[in-house]
């Protein structure tokens, strides 16, 4: 059989995109999660509760910042998430975050129009804080199952994280936004 | 949570993409907590719908934001595609119909769906889900959780998701099905993630999702056409929850199915033919809380969830990795197939999982994969768990092709050169393979992770379009001439979501072919991307997409809209007037929606570019309130705020039920000279000094049961709407418009071979091709097309297989037909034919058992 020599082939997704996005996945690696997040913090959950808004219900999580690795945080901010039980309503999307109150998490942040503070890719954007046994932390996140081709550069977008100790997603992403702040 | 009356808003599918969610089919509560178990899936109730029909209602201040020339006509053009496509399921009674653009406090009373566009954090894309009340309805064989509610939520700014793009209407067709009660499944379906997707534009359901909405919602024809598989799937004797079954033919299609908590599970919508049956495990959840794959977990009676079952090495049945080794099912028509069972063995985290295929049909990677058998790149790349390790194709990994249509050569599996993270698979075509989807089976050690439709094998290039040429033809139609390359007479023209009817094609330059359409009615400036889709699922955004061909329409002004009467009051049946200035009604085009569900428009009758009646149903309950007027004809999008006021009801009132009833069959087709039944709200014992007229005709009532006034249409009353008024006594029903039918069809004759008429000497053989001569298919000038025909033989459904028009008389045809093996056999059975709800007299013939 010929196999086909392919010397240069623009890799891309072309389900439809003009612009040659890389994917119709929406799939947000850690970079983009840092530029995009106008806020990123590590806090604990403090309070929540839910509000029936026309047909959609919100739950609001009050978070307590411990760290502010990005953006502003206010001592007692509520984070939004779609769904919830509210007026005898209940409302479950299914692989929404479930944040408990009293743990520890690493939350990607982005204030919308709305002035709503919502958690990037919900639950792309939340790493759940826990020992490592050792006496440090790890920043753990829910694995992905893909990979994407970046268009620009055609190589592998690798699937960002997993299980990572949290000084070392910290120094991720304080590198990442300090020479944004530097220019 | 209270207890008592509930809405859940279950299983709500988020499209975040990767990997978050693929779960089972149907968010599902169990009547027991303990075996044997009994599903009681969510979904619409449709006899608790005016008309069984679902309506959908489009949030009128549409997105924030749109891609560069992107219109909201355009993003609406795509939406109602979309519920087309699940609306067009023949083995569905779902039908879903658009209800208007709605603002923020329409009420919304009877169940249906909203679409909106919200604010949604980057990452996601989309979100949809149903709404329910706890309570669990209908019979004890076929218990049902109400859909009383469903939400589809887009991003509000879609500045990055052009309408037009195969992504945004996948995305939109795949939240859709989630309103109506689908969740996830994993056989590269319409309702398969991202990942594993393998529909497009031209393709967009697979017969998993066709199974799966006709299970909801199935009509007559679904246990009739369709085959089942059922077993068991256990573990040491135990029953595995979620394990997922899925049947697969060589051919290409899929279906799968969830084990229940005892691990029984029931493969439905299976057409018939040949199978492999495999069992796999689904990945682990994402979210803490969550079942295998994030799968919204079934619930019992006091709402616990029932927890997923163990992981498990994936089987082929009888109990092998080997495909080879596997047995092949037959699967027939109104067959079930019972114990097909799997003892399956234990194992750790999956290795291989959620495989992505690409091709490259021109400069761009493409997905799903399709290969050109006469093409130059023979092969297809690949990413997913598993596949590659350090820039290498995993070792010992075996890339394994169902059925014979393709092999993968020795050294066929390596590391995409350009990218080593990915895999490259080449393969060697058999030159007598047909076109279609083909799977493929990854297997390493004894990991096996088949993916359904995998690829699609295809015999030339996808189409492309070079440019769009409007122009006037000669009878000053406004046309369009799709100059490219790749055309067949089959190939389906869009704008944007709007088919465009192809009436010529011209192949004879291959380098530029022409196919002349006639563009969807357009607003002023509106622009439209244009695009050819092939049968074999090719789309010429494939090669098109970074410039893809547009049409701007120019008609000047813009139209504007009128309604008569201005109000109504709440449980009245009207006729209502629209008229309209700058306007292009069409008669099967147009739709009419107020943009609340307290409104109901059942049918509308277009009269000209400008004019257009409509038969309206405002609910009992509906509260005092304005409401909206929307009229949809292509892109001509018009709506006209505080259009029709809802007054309270008139408990005197008069109202009649315009949808009359034939007495003779039962149908809702009623013609001039013949009798039909209208129903009224009022005792019949009250019925005093009855007056019936048909357009201002006057009908002759023959007499008054419960069931309803029985009367004679006027002869002289011409098909098409007739305004029908009823006067009893002092009251005077509002004007409701009738629809007058031509004459029911004549069967004339039935032949089993040219010139041998069926009969006791040559009577039909179950199995047989039969020809059916019958006289007044249609009315003069209008075609009937074969899908809205049917054939009944001994109370069994045929779907003809053509009609041929008779040389001799224009107003008589033959249909051609093969007689179903299940029809009973007798001397005196009856055939009746169907076009629409008009149904000839029965024709009886002789039939006997095949020879």
């Amino acid at each position: 059989m010929r196999r086909t020599r392919v010397a240069r082939l623009i890799v891309a997704l072309v389900s439809g995109w003009v612009t040659l996005h890389a994917t119709t996945l929406s799939r947000l690696n850690l970079d983009e999660m840092v530029d995009k997040s106008t806020a990123i913090v590590r806090a604990r959950v403090v309070a929540t509760r839910s509000e029936l808004r026309g047909s959609l219900i919100y739950t609001f999580y009050t978070i307590q910042p411990l760290e502010r690795w990005k953006g502003t945080v206010s001592a007692s901010s509520e984070i939004v998430i779609l769904g919830g039980e509210a007026g005898g309503v209940r409302q479950s999307f299914a692989g929404s975050p479930q944040l408990a109150i009293g743990d520890e998490y690493v939350f990607f942040l982005w204030t919308g129009q709305s002035g709503l503070t919502q958690i990037m890719g919900l639950s792309q954007g939340v790493f759940r804080i826990q020992p490592d046994g050792r006496g440090g932390y790890l920043a753990c996140r829910a694995a992905s199952t893909e990979t994407l081709l970046d268009p620009k550069t055609g190589r592998v977008v690798y699937d960002e994280t997993l299980r990572m100790p949290l000084v070392e997603l910290r120094s991720c992403v304080k590198n990442r936004v300090a020479p944004a702040r530097a220019r | 949570m209270a207890n008592g009356r509930k809405l859940w808003l279950a299983g709500v599918a988020l499209l975040l993409f990767p990997g978050s969610a693929f779960p089972g089919y149907y968010f599902l509560h169990y009547t027991s907590a303990t075996g044997p178990f009994t599903p009681a899936p969510e979904k619409f109730d449709l006899t608790a719908q005016p008309d069984g029909m679902v309506r959908y209602f489009v949030a009128a201040q549409g997105p924030s934001k749109l891609a560069p020339g992107d219109s909201f006509e355009s993003v609406l053009s795509q939406i109602r595609a979309a519920a087309d496509i699940w609306s067009g399921i023949q083995t569905s009674a779902l039908h879903l119909v658009f209800g208007g653009l709605s603002s923020g406090s329409a009420v919304r009373s009877t169940p249906g769906i909203d679409v909106l566009f919200d604010e949604l954090p980057p990452g996601v894309v989309a979100m949809a889900g149903p709404t329910v009340k706890g309570d669990i309805v209908g019979s004890p064989g076929s218990p049902f959780v109400p859909i009383t509610r469903a939400v589809l939520i887009l991003q509000k700014d879609l500045s990055e998701q052009p309408s037009f793009s195969q992504t945004f209407f996948s995305t939109v067709v795949h939240e859709m099905g989630h309103t109506l009660g689908l969740q996830h499944s994993m056989t590269s379906g319409a309702m398969s993630t991202q990942v594993t997707r393998s529909t497009t534009r031209s393709e967009p359901l697979s017969q998993d999702d066709i199974a799966a909405l006709s299970w909801l919602y199935p009509t007559p024809e679904f246990a009739t056409r369709t085959g089942t598989l059922a077993g068991r799937v256990t573990m040491n004797g135990s029953g595995v929850h979620l394990a997922s079954v899925v049947a697969i033919s060589p051919g290409g299609l899929a279906v799968s199915a969830l084990t229940d908590p005892d691990g029984v599970y029931r493969l439905s919508g299976l057409l018939p033919g040949q199978y492999y049956v495999y069992v796999h495990p689904l990945p682990a959840a994402l979210q803490q809380g969550l079942g295998p794959a994030d799968v919204v977990l079934p619930v019992g009676p006091g709402g616990s969830a029932f927890p997923p079952g163990p992981v498990f090495l994936t089987e082929f049945y009888p109990g092998t990795q080997d495909v080879l080794r596997a047995e092949v099912l037959p699967v027939a028509a109104g067959v079930v197939r019972q114990g097909i069972d799997f003892a399956v063995q234990a194992r750790g985290a999956l290795e291989l999982y959620g495989v992505t295929t690409y091709s490259f049909p021109g400069k761009y990677a493409v997905k799903p994969a399709f290969l050109n058998t006469n093409g130059n790149r023979p092969f297809l790349v690949a990413s997913g768990g598993g596949l590659t390790m350090n820039g290498a194709a995993t070792p010992g990994l075996r890339v394994i092709p169902l059925g014979g249509s393709l092999a993968v050569p020795d050294d066929g599996v390596q590391a995409y050169p350009p990218a080593p993270d990915f895999l490259q698979v080449n393969f060697l075509f058999n030159p007598f393979s047909a076109a279609g989807p083909r799977h493929l089976i990854f297997a390493f050690d004894n990991d096996l992770y088949v993916l359904p439709a995998a690829l699609h094998l295809v015999r030339k290039q996808p189409p492309s379009i070079s440019s769009v040429q409007p122009f006037i033809d000669e009878k000053g139609r406004n046309l369009a001439k799709v100059i490219g390359t790749g055309f067949s007479a089959s190939t389906q023209v869009l704008f944007d979501g709007l088919p465009a009817p192809v009436i010529s094609f011209d192949p004879l330059d291959p380098t530029n072919q022409i196919l002349t359409v006639i563009p969807p009615v357009g607003s002023s400036t509106h622009r439209a991307v244009v695009s050819a889709l092939d049968p074999d699922g090719q789309d010429s955004l494939f090669v098109d997409a970074l410039a893809p061909p547009t049409y701007i329409y120019d008609f000047g002004v813009s139209g504007s809209i009128h309604i008569n009467p201005g109000s109504l009051p709440a449980g009245s049946e009207a006729m209502v007037e629209i008229t309209g200035a700058n306007t292009h009604f069409v008669q099967g085009e147009t739709v009419v929606g107020f943009g609340t569900s307290d409104i109901l428009v059942r049918r509308v009758w277009v009269l000209s570019p400008t004019r257009l009646l409509a038969d309206v149903r405002v609910a009992p309950t509906a509260a005092p309130t304005v409401a909206e007027l929307t009229v949809v004809t292509g892109f001509e999008v018009l709506s006209l705020p505080c259009a029709l006021q809802t007054q309270p009801a008139n408990p005197a009132g008069l109202v009649v039920d315009p949808r009359l009833l034939n007495p003779i069959t039962n149908l809702p087709s009623v013609y001039a000279g013949g009798q039909a039944v209208l129903r009224v709200n009022i005792p019949v014992d009250s019925l005093v000094s009855l007056s019936i007229t048909l357009n201002d005709e006057p009908a002759i009532a023959i007499s008054i049961s419960p069931d309803g006034i029985l009367f004679t249409i006027p002869p002289d009353v011409g098909t098409g709407p007739a305004v029908l008024r009823v006067v009893a006594g002092s009251r005077t029903s509002l004007p409701v418009v009738v629809q007058i039918d031509p004459p029911p069809p004549i069967v004339l004759a039935v032949y089993s071979a040219p010139g041998v008429a069926v009969d006791a000497s040559h009577p039909a053989a179950l199995g047989q091709t039969l020809i059916v001569k019958v006289s007044g298919l249609s009315a003069p000038g209008i075609d009937v097309l074969v899908s809205q025909l049917r054939i009944t033989v001994g109370g069994v459904d045929h779907v003809p297989a053509g009609i041929i028009p008779s040389d001799i008389d224009p107003d008589v045809q033959l249909i051609q037909f093969t007689l179903s093996s299940t029809v009973p056999a007798g001397t005196s059975v009856p055939l009746e034919v169907r076009v629409g709800d008009r149904l000839s007299s029965a024709f009886l013939i002789v039939v006997v058992p095949a020879h």
